[in-house]
């Protein structure tokens, strides 16, 4: 199937339209995205200049679940399309090919039950990428995937920007702060706890759900629930 | 109506915008497309200048299409549209003289009987309408009007594209709404932390914090995550 720029571009506009004022914009984008895409689920991942990565919309559970095993292994398709700008696939459940890219971030994943195609689209301006919209599809990319990748990563970021909030205001959509916002709160009890700089307070959480096998969202809430404090905390070897 | 020409067309206009172009030029091919496109027989955009509004493009210029866009000036379908910022869709006669009797007399009077009125958005707000007008009094389907705010969408984009931010400043701007956000909740989590405050509470904290020292609240929670490096809450810290 021939996939023109003006018929996405209208799907876009068609999709967008009829989701106007039901939700926030980084998840009406997410939204449109999964449409245009035939996916089952999307997430969209900003970055700061820094390289902070911030999970800002995600269509469902399992989309924010395997951006917080890209948060915890540090690779996978969402880091790689960051640093390449162009679209970069992960075939996720295969078993242990040891051609595939990212074994760390493959193995964390199958746990989650989902097997399929995790493919992580550039959000780009100009030749500037801004964060990555990651789908997943059990069938694997549809054919028109680039095309119709290349064209969202545009279409995608040009409507973004188009809030100067980037439909994060708090006060405009108290739902639309996703549940990242745990992580850096966690992060901030762990800065107070232990007065290390906010980089490393977010590398302890992630080094202790890696070895506690869980994910950086569950340590996150166990810290704000006061069920970890990493007061005393030491990490063996010190 | 037309619907893989109007999608053509509004390809083109983001086509258009990429490459350098003239926004007039960008507009009148815009509102000419939705002449066509979307069965109407005038279609006008108007912006807002100082709180009224002001005509910038319109299909045709024949005086009756002139007319239709500059007695606009207190009341019409685009001046209800601009303010309300919502699309504003009025067919037939009596409809259209019960709710603008001054205008709806020219808008009669210049031969049309249908109206659907799009606000042109940006940031939560509205910059002016895109203005179809039908002779014939017959209702815009659903369709038409999902469309017509994407011309109308589109318009915007053309409009504030020359003028708009760089592709740096953008990149900066997105840089420090993300940074913002991160700091307001890591110092949440420090105030949390230091004060036994649930989130909400530690959220208020901050914004009083904010408050009592003058400072922007993403400034003032740097500061706050700033000082619990400087000094964590945990004394008996075990030697470094």
């Amino acid at each position: 199937m021939d996939v023109s720029h003006e018929h996405l571009l209208a799907q876009l506009a068609v999709t967008l339209v009829n989701l106007r004022d039901t939700t926030s914009l980084p998840l009406r984008l997410c939204q449109a995205a999964r449409t245009l895409l035939d996916a089952e689920g999307t997430a969209m991942t900003l970055s700061t200049l820094d390289g902070i990565r911030l999970v800002v919309a995600a269509t469902d559970d399992l989309a924010s679940a395997l951006e917080d095993v890209q948060d915890l292994t540090g690779e996978g398709p969402s880091f790689a399309a960051l640093d390449s700008g162009v679209l970069e696939v992960a075939h996720l459940g295969r078993g242990s090919d040891a051609d595939e890219p990212w074994p760390l971030m493959r193995a964390r994943s199958s746990r989650l039950g989902f097997m399929g195609a995790l493919l992580a689209i550039p959000l780009k301006l100009d030749d500037q990428v801004m964060g990555v919209l990651s789908a997943r599809r059990s069938d694997g990319p549809t054919s028109t995937v680039e095309q119709v990748g290349s064209f969202l990563g545009t279409a995608l970021t040009a409507a973004l920007l188009q809030d100067a909030e980037l439909g994060l205001d708090p006060l405009a959509h108290p739902s639309s702060w996703p549940a990242q916002a745990e992580i850096h709160q966690a992060t901030g009890m762990v800065v107070a706890q232990v007065g290390v700089l906010p980089e490393d307070a977010m590398s302890l959480l992630r080094g202790h759900a890696f070895a506690q096998d869980t994910t950086l969202a569950d340590v996150a809430g166990q810290v704000i629930a006061q069920q970890i404090s990493f007061r005393h905390f030491t990490v063996e070897g010190d | 109506m037309d619907v893989s020409g109007a999608a053509h067309a509004l390809a083109r206009a983001s086509a258009s915008m990429t490459d350098h172009h003239d926004v007039s030029g960008g507009l009148a091919a815009l509102v000419r497309s939705c002449v066509v496109t979307m069965h109407v027989d005038s279609a006008g955009i108007l912006v807002g200048a100082s709180g009224e509004l002001e005509p910038v493009s319109s299909a045709s210029h024949g005086s009756a299409e002139l007319d239709l866009l500059h007695a606009q000036v207190a009341e019409g379908p685009c001046v209800d549209a601009f303010r309300t910022d919502t699309a504003v869709e009025v067919v037939g006669r009596e409809n259209l003289l019960a709710r603008w009797p001054t205008y709806a007399s020219t808008m009669i009077g210049s031969g049309f009987e249908a109206v659907l009125a799009s606000p042109l958005r940006w940031q939560h707000r509205s910059i002016g309408a895109l203005g179809l007008f039908r002779r014939a009094d017959v209702s815009f389907s659903a369709e038409d009007i999902v469309f017509a705010q994407a011309f109308a969408d589109m318009a915007t984009l053309l409009i504030l594209s020359t003028e708009g931010p760089s592709t740096e400043a953008l990149a900066e701007r997105l840089d420090s709404v993300l940074s913002d956000r991160i700091a307001i909740e890591q110092a949440k989590g420090v105030l949390a932390e230091r004060h036994g405050l649930t989130m909400a509470a530690a959220y208020d904290r901050l914004v009083s914090g904010a408050v009592d020292h003058h400072a922007p609240l993403a400034t003032w929670a740097v500061q706050v995550v700033r000082d619990a490096l400087r000094s964590p809450d945990e004394l008996d810290l075990p030697p470094a």
